[in-house]
């Protein structure tokens, strides 16, 4: 394998490297946190295959994005796929583990099969498997190629990055695999397939045309909403954070899909401004939600358990833990100036100035609709994050579970640590990252250094950071010098005194005024049951696995079913079918190859 | 230099009339319902009194509760140095509208979270619903900005109000965005018909029932912080769409007769709410949505009037 890589080379050009750096920036702390998160398993599972898997994982998706020919991605991909599959089904023991594991097994494939009809299409145009070459001959493809190669792609990268309605598999896998491992694939593996979609339509596709990029925006809108709106009926912290990554899985395509309709228009620098924007999504996506899902990881292995009506109260007893989840949820409901606000200004910018500045009317109602989908989904994204930190660190215990807690060691809280200063860092710093991004982007994609668009670089970020940490400090000792009594007291119970934390709002409460408006996406459905007690029982489904995925199921076991009757069990029949197959394969080629 | 120390100023100004504008809604309010009412600086003497009273809080509550007043208070004076208010001399260091209402979520997002935090029912009913209709909200605003946008062809206020202080007449999708941008005021600031300010402890509120187990220092801090991001949003009410008047170079006439305009223009806005309030009941929760719909309609008439029809 590694003779391959040395033969080939690697590929270096900006894009990979920034994909790099993501994967390796995030990686470091989460290999840091799995040192202490996977104590939680000593006994029962093996520690030294988590690590080595997690290894293999992680080093095979640095490999995916600097790989340099077809061959090589695809192999690293297929070994990206199934290191991830046997962390998803690390704790063998549970057969929900299993069952989610397969099926993320099987998506795996799905994508697989698809990435490899896309590079063979590649190779039938170009004739290269080199990207570089690929890139060369990229005029050779026709019209109707860029459509059976967009499509192909769109599958396969999707299957893997969760484009609804691909996405079934995000979040039945990502609960299910150890936190450490979820962070990893929510964070970071997503992203290396966001990289193959980029790699391939920016660089292979000579233009995207116009419809096509309106569908990449339109599919990222529905993904955006879609997820955020399932993200917040969940009552599974890790189930929730999954679906909040499609979530941002979407917004990142729609402004990908953006870019190439700048692009179509021969608005360069707006084109290359939304990719900017897209990438530094990408960054900060991967930081902080890989430390959502590190603490989400802690409180797992503090209480053993990850649904939110049970937990409540963790702040008195894992202080530091609680302060980095909450600014990672500063981040992702992006409030300025942390990095979750930073990239998704320049989202909203690049929306907004699309819609203002493309000629064709209904083009500009379009990404006006996907803008405003966006911005709703900005706040569903709020809505979600307060749901899952203020269930589950403040307020007051609602279980057993979370009132008696193990201690999380060193290494989970400096792993954390260090993500959350990263959280912080690419905010505050924010413009200088834009701006080496749209150099570096502008050299790689478009040729020239071309002008930067002024709008996307000022420092307002940094002075607003600056001017709300001078106001901090000066309000803090004026309000400190007022008489400094505080005293401490039950909660008002407006006279009620025996107080439980039962009586709290729960997750499902939180939650509970959209349910009204959208419980048919959400697929929520609440039954109530009077005995001599009231029951109330609610259940979510994800819409799309109930319609359209079990429906498929069905209908390949009755296939399988009739087609068990060629079983014969006589090897000359067996042969003949052979034969039969060899034939129609010899026509087909000579027909159409 | 003198124009950014003006700026300062200005911030200054604003916060310092914050509560005044509270106090003379509620004077407005009781003049029109037939009874005396309070005097203007009542609403000072409550925060003096809040100031100085003891602090009890919740033993169940987090750092949240400790730093979260705190913090409130710093968004909502950071964001008063951000908007024009009798002055728009060129800015281009500050006042880029996203920061601003991303930062003022900031407030919302601390006010939601002491609902939780107290561990009480009240709070967590606060929560839900502050973040039921925020979410809503959410889109309208961002057409806002696209509006805003598309008119003047930038995001920073300062600048906006600069160019449209020139204007004679307003155009039809001002008007439009005018009335959708008045009811997301409306909606975000927890006035009737969406929340009462008035009443306490009654099933429907909003905004009381997240700060319902704040007293003393930290409750007047979030009381401050929710009237300076009143006082902001009408603020920004008045300078994007009427800021006839604002002064745009420094001299002293020019300043005292913008002023004199902006305190006759935000009493005209007050008057507004007074009457709202006054003649409307507070309508259901589920009723808001409805609301909502209306303003997210209106702005999208007012982009194609501005974008799409010309």
């Amino acid at each position: 394998m590694l003779s391959i890589l040395f033969q080939n080379g690697i590929m270096i050009d900006n894009l990979s490297i920034f994909f790099a750096a993501t994967i390796i920036l995030v990686s470091i702390p989460i290999l840091i946190y799995s040192l202490g998160y996977l104590k939680e398993y000593k006994g029962t599972y093996s520690v030294g295959y988590n690590l080595i898997m997690t290894l293999v994982f992680i080093v095979s998706m640095v490999l995916v994005v600097i790989s340099k020919d077809s061959m090589t991605f695809i192999v690293f991909w297929e070994v990206m796929s199934v290191s991830s599959f046997f962390l998803v089904i690390y704790e063998y023991k549970n057969q929900m583990n299993i069952n989610s594991g397969i099926m993320y097994l099987i998506m795996t494939h799905i994508s697989g099969f698809f990435l490899m009809a896309m590079f063979a299409f590649l190779y039938k145009y170009t004739g290269s498997m080199d990207f570089n070459e690929i890139g060369q001959f990229s005029y050779k493809i026709t019209e109707h190629g860029v459509a059976v190669i967009f499509i192909l792609a769109l599958i396969g990268f999707g299957a893997k990055a969760g484009f609804v309605p691909l996405h079934a598999w995000l979040p039945k896998a990502h609960p299910c695999a150890p936190s450490n491992a979820s962070a990893l694939m929510s964070g970071v593996m997503l992203k290396v397939a966001l990289y193959g979609l980029i790699r391939v339509l920016y660089f292979f596709v000579d233009g995207l045309p116009l419809n096509l990029s309106l569908v990449l925006c339109v599919i990222g809108a529905v993904t955006a909403i879609f997820s955020i709106l399932n993200a917040l009926v969940q009552k599974d912290i890790k189930k929730l954070l999954a679906y909040s990554s499609a979530e941002n899985i979407g917004m990142i395509l729609a402004t990908i899909g953006l870019s190439f309709v700048f692009k179509h228009y021969g608005l360069n620098s707006l084109s290359l401004l939304s990719l900017v924007a897209a990438l530094f999504h990408i960054l900060n996506h991967a930081v902080f939600k890989s430390l959502l899902f590190a603490s989400a990881g802690s409180v797992l292995f503090a209480t053993g358990t990850k649904n939110m009506n049970e937990l409540g109260g963790l702040y008195g007893k894992m202080k530091f833990a609680t302060i980095a989840a909450f600014i990672g949820t500063l981040s992702i409901s992006a409030i300025p100036p942390l990095n979750g606000f930073a990239s998704e200004m320049l989202i909203l910018k690049s929306f907004i100035l699309g819609v203002s500045k493309v000629p064709d009317s209904w083009v500009a109602g379009i990404l006006m609709i996907s803008g405003a989908i966006i911005a709703l989904t900005g706040g569903g994204a709020l809505y979600a994050a307060i749901k899952s930190f203020g269930i589950t660190y403040l307020g007051s215990p609602r279980s057993a579970k979370a009132e008696s807690i193990h201690k999380i060691p060193m290494t989970m809280k400096i792993g954390m640590g260090i993500l959350a200063a990263q959280c912080v860092l690419f905010g505050v710093f924010s413009p200088l990252i834009v701006n080496s991004l749209l150099h570096s982007m502008s050299i790689l994609y478009i040729g020239t250094d071309i002008n930067i668009p002024i709008i996307a670089v000022n420092y307002e970020i940094s002075i607003v950071a600056g001017i709300l940490l001078t106001t901090f400090l000066i309000v803090k000792p004026l309000v400190k010098a007022r008489k400094g009594t505080i005293s401490y007291g039950d909660t008002w119970g407006c006279g009620f005194v025996n107080q439980t934390g039962r009586m709290q709002y729960t997750a499902n409460a939180l939650s509970q005024p959209q349910t009204r408006l959208f419980a048919k996406v959400q697929g929520y459905s609440k039954r109530v049951k009077v005995t001599s007690l009231i029951y109330i029982d609610d259940q979510v489904y994800d819409v799309f696995e109930k319609k359209a995925y079990i429906p498929i199921v069905r209908f390949t076991n009755y296939l399988a079913g009739k087609i068990v009757r060629i079983h014969l069990g006589k090897v000359r029949v067996y042969v003949l079918y052979i034969f039969i197959a060899l034939g129609a394969t010899l026509l087909g080629v000579y027909r159409f190859g | 230099m003198n124009y950014y120390l003006f700026n300062i100023l200005q911030g200054i100004i604003l916060i310092l009339l914050s509560p005044i504008f509270s106090g003379i809604l509620k004077k407005m309010k009781a003049f029109m319902r037939g009874y005396k009412g309070p005097g203007v600086f009542q609403v000072y003497y409550d925060l003096v009194k809040l100031f100085n009273k003891e602090t009890i809080r919740s033993g169940k509550s987090s750092f949240i509760t400790e730093i979260g007043p705190l913090l409130a208070i710093s968004i909502s004076l950071t964001c008063a140095f951000m908007i024009p208010v009798f002055f728009c001399g060129a800015s281009s260091l500050v006042g880029n509208l996203i920061v601003i209402v991303f930062l003022l979520g900031g407030i919302k997002l601390f006010n939601t979270l002491f609902g939780l935090d107290s561990s009480s029912t009240f709070g967590g009913m606060g929560t839900s619903r502050e973040l039921f209709l925020s979410m809503l909200a959410e889109p309208v605003m961002f057409l806002i900005i696209m509006f805003l946008y598309f008119q003047y062809e930038t995001f920073n206020i300062f600048e906006i109000s600069a160019k449209n202080s020139l204007a004679i007449s307003l155009s039809v999708g001002d008007i439009l965005a005018f009335v959708s941008f008045f009811i997301v005021l409306v909606v975000e600031n927890a006035r009737l018909p969406i929340d009462n300010p008035e009443t306490h402890l009654e099933l429907t509120m909003i905004h009381e029932a997240m700060v319902l187990d704040l007293s003393g220092r930290d409750l007047a801090l979030v009381e401050l912080a929710s009237m300076i991001k009143f006082t902001i949003f009408i603020a920004m009410i008045v300078n994007i769409f009427f800021p006839i008047g604002i002064a745009t170079s420094l001299s002293l006439l020019l300043i005292a007769e913008a002023a004199i305009l902006f305190l006759a223009k935000v009493f005209i806005i007050l008057f507004v709410i007074a009457i709202i309030e006054v003649l409307i009941a507070k309508s259901r929760l589920f009723r808001a949505p409805d609301l909502i719909a209306v303003s997210f309609s209106l702005i999208i008439a007012a982009i194609s009037f501005s974008r799409f029809i010309n």
